[in-house]
């Protein structure tokens, strides 16, 4: 079942002269529960796609189907709701609220939900990203790897089911990029959550179901290429 | 960009609005300040002139001198100007008025100010001046070259029946109006002519030069001249008015420093803002190699630029305002002859704006340069003293009131605790200024004080000391039936001997009676009674209830004061140096009264009574101008008339409608007042007239007033407020992309807004009760009328109020901002 659906998605920056287009018009299906890489160069589009995806970034042109429904013809407030439920969203940088705590952070798509809050899951989250001693910090008493990981677990707090990664490890030694990895992998496979993770590193796309590869705004699906490759 | 302070213009060029709102700020701060300050020195300069115009320049007369003495006056070394009056004749008129002529001559002139309606002053034989009001009194015209007859008494034995031609119209004098003594002028041939002596004795009004203190040198004047103490008479009137114009100056100061320390904590508020919101920028400067100095240039340039063009502003604003004021729409013209335009205002106004600045601008860079780069580029995230934030009772309980918003609002706020205190501070002094003023404008209207001067428009008036001489019922009758009358009070009058006992006087009335009169007071050796002359009054019972507010002890029961158990008491002898408590006598205290009965055959039989005191007032009920020297006694009509058998009226009070024709019950209520022995009409029309145009000129400055502080206000804080949201654009992004519904958002900072407002609200509202009582507290020598201090509520509860919606309303316009932006500008936006 796909989750994620684009027609003619087509994102242009500017006006006349200065017009830049980021993303050209792109047809693009996620199935539910898939874990999809998106790769390419600097300044190629990455992040202004997954912007799109996330309800962040109105499009020029094209739709953005979410569970079947066109999530940019949605009232504001409804859009708002749609993303504090559905989406966790991890950021380039990491934007997180300075006067609040790690831990306040963390609960805060809750806090905006009026949910009541599932100790349990964010003491495991905190715990598993070796937060606990921090969680009482602002955060800029924190490392920038700390500031990620905090970024990290406010997307999983919720349980979204689609978790928007840009760029997750880049900030992070190898092993801790390893450790976040696995725990995004574990909780998509434990609530059968979809996966858009942004990365350079050629390692972490193998281990994605499907590489999207972005070039000058163009998105070419990995599948299709890995295709074509073989076809030429 | 050639060179990096190129960075200054374009940064302000780039940031428009808010510069605008900094300039308009500091322009507006200045122009307070000055027009404050012109306004200030303007009424205390012309308070002094008016003085000087009402009782005269002369600090000192000394009577009845010799020619030689005049001489010495003139010559010596402490004196000024000496004018020379000679003394001519008096009349008395049957209307219970009387004409008294001298001879002023030229200096003389100057120095009591006496001017003309029309024609000129006398300077030949048979000339003579007469004041507006006598001639009306007397039923003549104005018209100039009328021949008025007089029969003179002077002393010389024999008095002078002859003709006058009157050459000129003498300007009114209010206080020889009411006492009904009228001054004339003649020449000094014309006295030489009908007395026949050259070498008159003449009196001196006297001049202190300005380099002498006056004190010291009236009784050196007294020595070198050899003249005996009742020769020599102070001014007292111009004396004690120089006296209340120095009265006036601590609340005048006080007044300049609650504007001084709004505007500063406005121009700290608005400068400081700018500043501090570009911390980061700073950091990021120095991250690629500013040095600090670079960093102060920057803002010392910024600090030029903005001050450059708004001090300039402001005064021009300030000094143009004043001047509009005053002479275009003609606010405080009566109270305003000149407006003084010391230099030194300007110079004070721009120090001070310039001080602000620097303390504002220059030393936040300076700690700027201080903090290592890469922390002041975290400064403007929010320096947080606590590493951690801990869930202290404090938050805990905020959150319990005001729920997750109020509490993300209240830790947002405190992290640039620094610039909240200083926008809050500002914006408390604006609402405390606002209350302080308000209070002023409706307790202290000078209008009003002197509208309690003048009871009514018209007071009818029996001259005549005689008790057989006053209004009858039937007169008030007649009075209550004109149209246009709305109301008629009557006041009877009578002179009695008071006893109390000798224990009971003060020490400071001993004291005064000893130097005014040279004697002891002296009691009756068998009783130990003082007998002292004294007033007795008698009011209507509806009239003493509306007394309350002079009450200084006791209370007014009107059942007893009507059955005569009760007397009221005015205790007070006033003298240059102040009202003096003549008794100690206190409620529940007893007084003898006693009085002298005109029975059959006009045989006189005494008549005494003891009366319980049943409270103290502090002046005669409506009778402002009846200075109490001595002690009055104050009744109801009723007890009045059983005491005395009398139930004639010596004074009568006459209100009118609003909108009346004056002229007209004019006519007809001085019909009624000459129907009477020595009847007189007093008309304070056109002094009433001029009051409520002076009271809504006075509600217009301190509309202005508060008008001007009200928009610095607004200025200072929707400049804050939005600079706070505006540079956490980012943050606010993020909460969006986390799913802040636009409800949610405007939730949020509405609590922002709401929390400076409460803040403020409630310390302005604060202060403004404080302030409002010093208010008071400088007043009271001014408004007797004044009953006791209470806290202002409408106006704080205004104030307040206005605050927070004020606060409420400065975060729409960025709310609207920060929604029109898309959510992935916002969270790329570094400023
Ligand atoms: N607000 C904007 N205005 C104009 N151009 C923009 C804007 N945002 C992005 N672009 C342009 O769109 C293109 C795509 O940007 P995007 O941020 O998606 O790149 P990216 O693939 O995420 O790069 P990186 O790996 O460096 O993060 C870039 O050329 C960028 O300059
Ligand atoms: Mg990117």
């Amino acid at each position: 079942m796909d989750i994620i659906k684009t027609i003619g998605l087509k994102k242009v920056y500017g006006k006349g002269e200065t017009a830049v287009c980021a993303l050209q018009p792109t047809d693009l299906t996620i199935l539910q529960g898939e874990f999809v890489a998106v790769v390419g160069t600097s300044g190629s589009g990455k992040s202004t796609l997954l912007h799109m995806l996330g309800g962040l970034d109105r499009p020029t042109h094209g739709q953005v189907l979410l569970e079947g429904q066109d999530i940019y013809t949605m009232r504001e407030e409804k859009l708002a709701i749609v993303r504090r439920r559905k989406y966790g969203f991890i950021f380039q940088s990491f934007n997180l609220i300075p006067v609040l705590s790690a831990e306040e952070n963390i609960v805060l798509p809750l806090l905006l939900d009026d949910k009541q809050i599932d100790h349990s899951h964010i003491n495991g989250l905190l715990d598993f990203l070796g937060l606990t001693k921090r969680r009482k910090h602002v955060p800029s008493a924190l490392s920038g790897g700390q500031q990620q990981r905090v970024s990290i677990a406010r997307a999983l707090a919720n349980r979204p089911s689609i978790i928007l990664a840009d760029e997750p490890t880049g900030n992070l030694d190898n092993r801790t990029g390893k450790d976040v990895l696995d725990l995004l992998k574990m909780s998509i496979k434990k609530y059968n959550q979809t996966l858009l993770l942004v990365t350079h590193d050629t390692q972490v796309a193998a281990m994605a179901d499907r590489v999207l590869y972005v070039e000058d705004g163009i998105v070419t699906d990995g599948r299709a290429r890995a295709c074509s490759d073989i076809l030429s | 960009m050639q060179r990096y302070t190129l960075l200054i213009p374009r940064y302000l060029w780039a940031q428009k609005r808010r510069s605008l709102l900094t300039i308009v700020g500091l322009a507006l701060a200045v122009a307070l300040m000055v027009s404050t300050g012109l306004l200030i020195t303007s009424l205390v300069d012309s308070q002094i002139q008016r003085a000087r115009l009402h009782h005269g320049s002369y600090h000192v007369t000394l009577k009845n001198i010799s020619p030689m003495q005049f001489g010495m006056a003139v010559n010596h070394v402490k004196t000024a100007r000496v004018g020379k009056v000679t003394p001519f004749g008096m009349q008395r008129y049957e209307q219970g008025v009387a004409l008294i002529a001298y001879s002023y001559d030229e200096h003389a002139r100057a120095l009591a100010h006496l001017s003309l309606d029309s024609g000129r002053f006398p300077k030949n034989v048979g000339e003579i001046a007469i004041e507006a009001w006598l001639l009306q009194e007397l039923g003549l015209t104005q018209s100039l070259d009328q021949v008025i007859p007089l029969q003179l008494t002077t002393q010389s034995a024999t008095p002078i029946n002859d003709s006058f031609i009157l050459v000129g119209v003498l300007t009114n004098t209010s206080t020889n109006r009411y006492t009904g003594y009228s001054r004339a002028l003649v020449s000094e041939t014309t006295i030489v002519h009908f007395l026949g002596v050259t070498a008159q004795d003449v009196d001196a009004l006297i001049e202190i030069s300005p380099h002498y203190a006056i004190s010291p040198t009236v009784p050196q004047l007294q020595r070198d001249l050899q003249l005996f103490d009742d020769q020599v008479w102070e001014n007292v009137m111009l004396l004690s008015a120089l006296e209340g114009a120095k009265h006036m100056i601590p609340s005048y100061l006080f007044l300049g420093f609650l504007v001084i320390v709004t505007t500063v904590a406005a121009i700290y508020n608005v400068f400081h803002i700018a500043v501090v919101q570009r911390m980061e920028q700073f950091g990021l400067l120095r991250c690629i190699g500013a040095a600090p100095h670079h960093i102060s240039r920057i803002v010392l340039g910024e600090a030029i630029i903005l001050s450059l063009i708004s001090i300039p502003v402001g005064l021009l604003l300030g000094v143009g305002g004043v001047y509009a004021l005053v002479y275009g729409v003609g606010v405080l013209a009566d109270k305003i002859i000149n407006i003084v335009f010391p230099p030194w205002i300007i110079g004070v106004a721009a120090g001070i704006s310039l001080v602000s600045i620097y303390l504002a601008a220059v030393r936040p860079a300076k700690v700027g340069q201080n903090v290592p780069p890469i922390q002041a580029l975290r400064l403007e995230q929010g320096v947080l003293k606590e590493q951690q934030v801990n869930p202290r009772v404090w938050h805990k309980l905020l959150q319990w009131c005001f729920g997750f918003y109020g509490r993300f609002a209240y830790l947002n706020l405190m992290r640039q605790r620094k610039r909240f205190a200083v926008t809050v501070f500002s914006l408390s002094m604006g609402l405390a200024l606002f209350v302080a003023l308000g209070y002023v404008t409706l307790n202290a209207n000078p209008a009003l004080i002197l509208e309690n001067e003048f009871p009514a428009p018209f007071q009818l008036r029996a001259q005549s000391v005689s008790p057989l001489a006053g209004y009858e019922k039937q007169h008030l009758d007649t009075l209550q039936s004109f149209a246009g009358v709305t109301k008629v009070n009557a006041i009877q009058e009578r002179g009695v001997k008071i006893q109390y006992p000798l224990s009971s006087v003060t020490a400071a009335y001993q004291d005064l009676v000893q130097q005014l009169f040279k004697r002891a007071i002296s009691a009756d050796p068998s009783t130990g009674l003082v007998s002292a002359n004294a007033g007795l009054y008698g009011y209507s019972s509806e009239f003493l209830q509306q007394a309350e507010h002079l009450l200084i002890e006791g209370s007014i029961n009107s059942e007893r004061l009507f059955n005569g158990e009760e007397v009221l008491l005015v205790n007070f002898y006033t003298s240059r140096h102040g009202a003096v408590p003549v008794t100690t006598l206190g409620v529940g205290d007893y007084i003898t009264l006693s009085i002298q009965l005109i029975g059959a055959n006009e045989a006189l039989s005494e008549q005494s009574r003891t009366f319980r005191i049943g409270g103290i007032l502090k002046s005669n009920p409506q009778q402002p101008q009846l200075v109490s020297v001595g002690v009055g006694v104050v009744m109801d009509h009723a007890a009045f008339q059983q005491f005395t058998g009398s139930t004639l009226y010596k004074r009568v009070n006459v209100y009118t409608q609003a909108d009346q024709d004056y002229e007209v019950v004019e006519a007809q209520l001085l019909t009624v007042s000459q129907s009477i022995h020595q009847g007189r009409l007093i008309s304070y029309w056109e002094e009433l007239a001029k009051l409520k145009q002076e009271q809504r000129q006075f509600t217009l400055l301190a509309l202005s007033l508060i008008g001007v502080i009200v928009i610095i206000s607004i200025a200072s804080i929707v400049n804050t407020i939005s600079t706070n949201l505006l540079l956490r654009t980012r943050e606010f992004g993020t909460l969006r992309a986390l799913g802040l519904s636009n409800q949610q958002l405007r939730c949020l900072i509405s609590w922002e807004g709401l929390l400076y407002g409460l803040t403020s609200g409630f310390f302005g509202g604060l202060n403004g009760i404080g302030w409002s009582y010093v208010a008071y507290w400088f007043m009271i020598h001014e408004a007797s009328y004044l009953s006791s201090w209470q806290v202002p509520w409408a106006i704080v509860l205004f104030a307040a109020g206005g605050g927070i919606l004020l606060c409420y309303l400065a975060t729409l316009l960025p709310l609207h901002q920060i929604r029109q932006q898309s959510i992935v500008n916002a969270i790329k936006a570094v400023e």
